[in-house]
């Protein structure tokens, strides 16, 4: 029962290759961007279209990125005539819908980027969705939105 | 057979009346139009009949130059709350307002006396220096401008501006709640409006030129 480590590589890459095209199959991104923010910024916001194209509602419960220190999902929301901005445990998309994140409203928070970002550069960032989809998207860095 | 007659003749009279008055209204109206430039209110821009004139304040500017009333005249000013930790509103809030100063501005026929300012509501992390890096990425031209909690409630309570720091003096990383709206001050130092997010660049510029040709009309020199 020994397996040799090229098919053992072999099995782990299909496995998540296959997991990837459910994933893709039942989410699309697209107009995935990052606010681009002076050299000194601390804390970036990433915005998208999640488009849900499966029958089932999706819920996006985290995302992570070896480009940023910590990523969360936040929400700005108006109160009393102040903005809030509010850490959200999940970010749900209804069957068949598409959920524009974008300036003001939900977003997701990048903090302490590895290295200076401008206009032009490319981030991953894997969304993490429940039942465990994990989708790896390119956010591009703009100075406003594409 | 006479009570009909009647009633019909009640409603020609009636809808002639009505006639008249809705001529005699979109008459005035057009009449109205054509003499004096006016602004309709939106979502966008709220404009004050009577603008309000702002009394003294004293402010920082990110050359550490004293930021008081005096720089609101001779130029129209728009204002915006903010800090520099900010990720969402205040980086897409300042790339909307270069966007905004390039279409005032640009041709022959652009507005030369129109000054855009940032002012941190974050005096203890946003120092001039880091102001000047920030607003300066974004367009030069912006002023970046901070002061104390008293020196900045100084202007935000004449203009019902709302700002508040979370008080966590162990944490590093803080929350600062801030209004999300632009101000606008008129040449003579008074406040004119307000305008709310989504700033709609074309529509602004719009407006914004009316309220010049309004405010000529009002204060002329």
């Amino acid at each position: 029962m020994k397996l040799s480590l090229p098919i053992m590589l072999g099995l782990i890459l299909s496995f998540s290759s296959a997991q990837m095209s459910a994933a893709e199959s039942k989410m699309n991104v697209s107009h995935a961007w990052v606010q681009e923010a002076p050299p000194s910024a601390e804390v970036l916001a990433g915005y998208m279209y999640l488009e849900n194209k499966s029958p089932q509602a999706q819920t996006l419960l985290g995302a992570r990125s070896a480009d940023f220190k910590s990523v969360m999902l936040h929400q700005t929301v108006s109160k009393g005539g102040m903005a809030h901005m509010n850490h959200t445990p999940r970010i749900e998309v209804k069957p068949g819908s598409t959920l524009q994140l974008t300036p003001g409203g939900y977003h997701l928070m990048l903090m302490n980027p590895k290295k200076a970002l401008r206009q032009g550069d490319q981030v991953e960032v894997l969304l993490e969705f429940q039942g465990g989809l994990v989708l790896p998207v390119k956010f591009k860095v703009s100075k406003e939105r594409p | 057979m006479r009570l009909p007659s009647f009633k019909f003749s009640l409603i020609v009279a009636s809808v002639l009346v009505m006639t008249c008055l809705v001529g005699g209204s979109l008459f005035l109206f057009s009449l109205g139009d054509d003499s004096l430039p006016r602004l309709i209110p939106d979502q966008t821009m709220t404009v004050f009949v009577d603008p309000k004139p702002l009394r003294e304040f004293v402010l920082t500017d990110h050359n550490s130059n004293s930021f008081d009333l005096a720089r609101l005249k001779e130029n129209w000013s728009f204002l915006f709350f903010g800090f520099t930790h900010c990720p969402d509103i205040c980086p897409s809030t300042l790339a909307s307002l270069t966007k905004l100063r390039e279409q005032l501005t640009k041709g022959i026929n652009g507005s030369k006396n129109v000054q855009f300012v940032f002012i941190s509501v974050d005096p203890k992390r946003d120092t001039a220096a880091i102001l000047k890096q920030y607003t300066g990425y974004f367009d030069p031209s912006i002023v970046g401008v901070t002061g104390s909690e008293l020196e900045l409630l100084n202007l935000t309570e004449q203009l019902g501006a709302l700002f508040e720091v979370e008080s966590t003096p162990d944490k590093e990383s803080y929350q600062v709640y801030h209004t999300s709206a632009l101000f606008l001050i008129n040449p003579q130092g008074q406040y004119v409006a307000s305008l709310m997010p989504p700033f709609d660049i074309s529509t602004i510029s719009r407006r914004f030129n009316v309220l010049k040709k309004i405010n000529a009309i009002n204060s002329p020199h």
